[in-house]
């Protein structure tokens, strides 16, 4: 149970409604027994009668019952019971309000329904031509809320062009939609709640420290510049000088800062590490999620270090010739992929279970497999999870249509 | 919305300011060369006075005035040249250096940058002109003032006849008749900024340059040679008094000649140029991606 009380309510009123949470959502189950009133009392350092205070208003809403001598049990049908009620709730106190904003406005039931089932990026066929040059070929690209996504492809795939499509900096066909909005006719709203780093040098050079944040304080509904100039307090960038004058590590910390202190829903970020150390490419990773990252952010990153941020995602997509190859999370990733480090009298028999690729390291093989059983793959060698680049460059080379 | 969009349009008309930083240097160096050469001048000065006596108050005030005139008008034209190469790298640069990345990730729209840029030479570098001149003029007339305080008639004569407010009437009048009427090159060159992919100065003068070629070879006139002076100086026929350039100095207000101005279909043609160029310009920063 949550320890965090508030003073609008008495307490026992806010423990009878974290029992009552508990109950719908299925944590405390029908015969399940309450906590005693000890233990929750020593707990939560609440004087025991307001805990039995509590359990009396649920028992008289019949919703728990006493067994004497054993404590206090859910009813059967205390849940449906509490549905019940909710729904009346719902329906008598919340409903009519917002159905008459509904009327107000005049949303159709289409456009609601589409804004609650929404994901963050929804891409469509898109396409996008320069001259005879195919760089998107009908991709289809879908985005939830709340995930970060690795977007990895070899150089010319089409990752900067599907960035810029998102971004609406440039010209597509096909259906996109961003944060429920069209990227091309609506770019400086959407830009409210996307935040971008484009490589590393496109911060002006010219403009200084205290000026950019200025200039963002000034433009940006978001931008929070308390925020900004704590993560800059944490660096040794000094407000006066010019972008110009800093080193690529700093530039790239300074627009870290400067984005991060952006409250926005989505982040995308184009190779934001290239031409960094290795210092500050850790340092970037680390920040982004011990300080930035929340289960209500979305993150897409592309970048060719994948090694770095193999620990960082939760979704990654391979794009090769302008269209998605493989897209999965990576718990699926986890599961579906993995790489043995095959004994030498197994090779013959770990060929013939089909592997995706094979190479060698120190004169042993090592194969990867795709969706192949465990247990079976264990009795040949050590199995592991493939890092992102192995698996990347096997799919690479299936597409390419050399067979390995 | 309303709100966000003007606040937007002042941090970028700064942001301008903080980039491009000639837009005000230039104009103060520019300034101290002719306030220097004023001094140098001032040598002369007793003895201008004397001459400028025997000519009855019109000449006097004409003699007395013309410096002022003149350096009022040198700082016009320079802020011209300023604004011309300004708008030619206003939206050029920020594709070269890749910033327009930057710039694009912040909700601020296309239109609003654009005509921040616009405002530039349209609105700001006016203003800042003005000042400027208002105030080498005060530093001119103290100096004056200083060099002739053991001469009190010709001191009298001076703080007399000088029409500095008039002048200064004058001075805003002109400085808003110019903007409008450049207003339509500014808009082009922030056009072909917009557009150039590289070398935004050639692309901007070459097609002018062609036009009067081709008339010249082909039919041997020069209407486009002669539409083009009218689009540089034509203010100045247009805005002022046919005898304006000998009463400037000494009768500034009745130099002016507002009705005409209006009433020049060169005004709003040139006006309705301008419009395009920077709605065409607007389009440019739309589509156009860093080079």
């Amino acid at each position: 149970m949550e320890r965090e009380w508030n003073d609008k309510q008495p307490i026992y009123r806010q423990l009878r409604d974290q029992v009552v949470a508990l109950i719908l959502d299925g944590v405390l189950n029908e015969g399940d027994p309450l906590p005693s009133v000890r233990t929750v009392a020593a707990e939560h350092r609440l004087n025991p009668i307001t805990v039995l205070k509590a359990y009396q208003e649920l028992a008289d809403e019949q919703l728990v019952e006493t067994k004497r001598g054993r404590g206090m049990f859910i009813n059967a049908g205390a849940r449906d019971l509490l549905m019940q009620a909710e729904r009346e709730k719902f329906l008598s106190e919340h409903w009519p309000r917002v159905y008459a904003t509904i009327q107000r406005l005049g949303l159709t039931q289409k456009s609601w329904k589409r804004s609650i089932e929404m994901a963050c990026i929804e891409a469509r066929g898109i396409r996008k031509t320069f001259g005879t040059t195919i760089a998107l070929d009908g991709l289809d690209l879908r985005v939830e809320e709340g995930r970060i996504l690795g977007l990895i492809g070899p150089n010319g795939a089409g990752k900067s062009t599907a960035l810029n499509a998102i971004l609406g900096l440039t010209r597509y066909e096909g259906e996109l939609n961003v944060l429920g909005r069209d990227p091309w006719t609506e770019r400086d709203q959407l830009m409210r709640d996307v935040a971008f780093i484009a490589d590393v040098a496109v911060l002006p050079r010219w403009i200084r420290v205290a000026q950019v944040i200025d200039y963002l304080a000034g433009v940006h509904p978001r931008f929070d510049r308390a925020k900004a100039e704590g993560f800059l307090a944490k660096t040794n960038i000094k407000r006066t000088s010019k972008v110009r004058e800093l080193s690529k590590g700093m530039v790239t910390q300074l627009h870290l800062a400067l984005v991060m202190a952006i409250d926005a829903r989505l982040l995308v970020l184009d190779e934001p590490t290239i031409g960094l150390d290795i210092l500050y490419r850790k340092q970037f990773y680390d920040t982004l999620l011990n300080d930035y990252f929340d289960r209500s952010r979305t993150i897409v990153v592309t970048t060719h270090q994948v090694e770095e941020i193999q620990d960082v995602l939760t979704d990654l997509m391979f794009i090769d010739r302008g269209r998605i190859v493989l897209g999965c999370s990576m718990e699926e990733f986890e599961s579906r992929y993995a790489e043995v480090m095959v004994r030498k009298e197994n090779v013959a028999a770990a060929r013939a279970l089909r592997p995706i690729r094979e190479r060698q390291l120190f004169g042993r093989s090592i194969l990867l497999f795709d969706r192949a059983d465990r247990e079976q793959l264990a009795e040949l060698g050590d199995v592991r999870t493939p890092s992102i680049s192995d698996l990347f460059v096997a799919v690479m080379g299936q597409t390419e249509g050399a067979v390995r | 919305m309303n709100e966000h969009v003007t606040q937007s349009f002042y941090w970028s008309l700064r942001r301008e300011l903080w980039e491009n930083r000639s837009l005000y240097i230039a104009p103060v160096i520019v300034a101290l060369v002719l306030l220097f050469g004023f001094v140098i001048s001032m040598h002369s000065l007793p003895s201008r006075m004397s001459v400028a006596a025997d000519l009855g108050p019109t000449g006097e005030r004409a003699i007395l005035a013309r410096p002022y005139a003149t350096t009022a008008f040198l700082m016009v034209m320079i802020a011209f040249i300023i604004g011309a190469f300004y708008c030619l790298d206003a939206l050029h640069g920020e594709r070269r250096d890749r910033s327009i990345l930057f710039w694009k990730s912040l909700p601020v729209s296309d239109r609003t940058i654009v005509l921040s840029k616009a405002a530039v030479p349209l609105v700001i570098l006016p203003l800042f002109v003005f000042a400027l001149i208002l105030a080498i003029q005060l530093a001119m007339l103290l100096l004056s003032t200083i060099a002739l305080l053991g001469n009190s008639p010709s001191l009298m004569t001076l703080w007399a006849q000088l029409p500095l407010v008039k002048m200064t009437l004058a001075l805003i009048y002109a400085l808003v008749a110019i903007a409008l009427w450049h207003a339509p090159i500014y808009g082009w060159l922030l056009l072909v900024s917009g557009w150039a992919k590289r070398a935004a100065f050639l692309w901007a003068f070459l097609p002018v340059m062609l036009i009067f070629f081709f008339e010249t070879i082909a039919f041997r006139t020069s209407h486009f040679v002669l539409l083009l002076r009218y689009r540089l100086f034509g203010w100045f026929t247009q805005a002022f008094a046919p005898e304006a350039r000998y009463s400037f100095a000494a009768e500034p207000l009745k130099a002016l000649d507002p009705l005409k101005f209006i009433t020049t279909p060169g005004l709003w043609v040139g006006l309705l140029f301008a419009a395009a160029f920077i709605a065409a310009a607007i389009r440019m920063r739309r589509h156009r991606e860093a080079i």
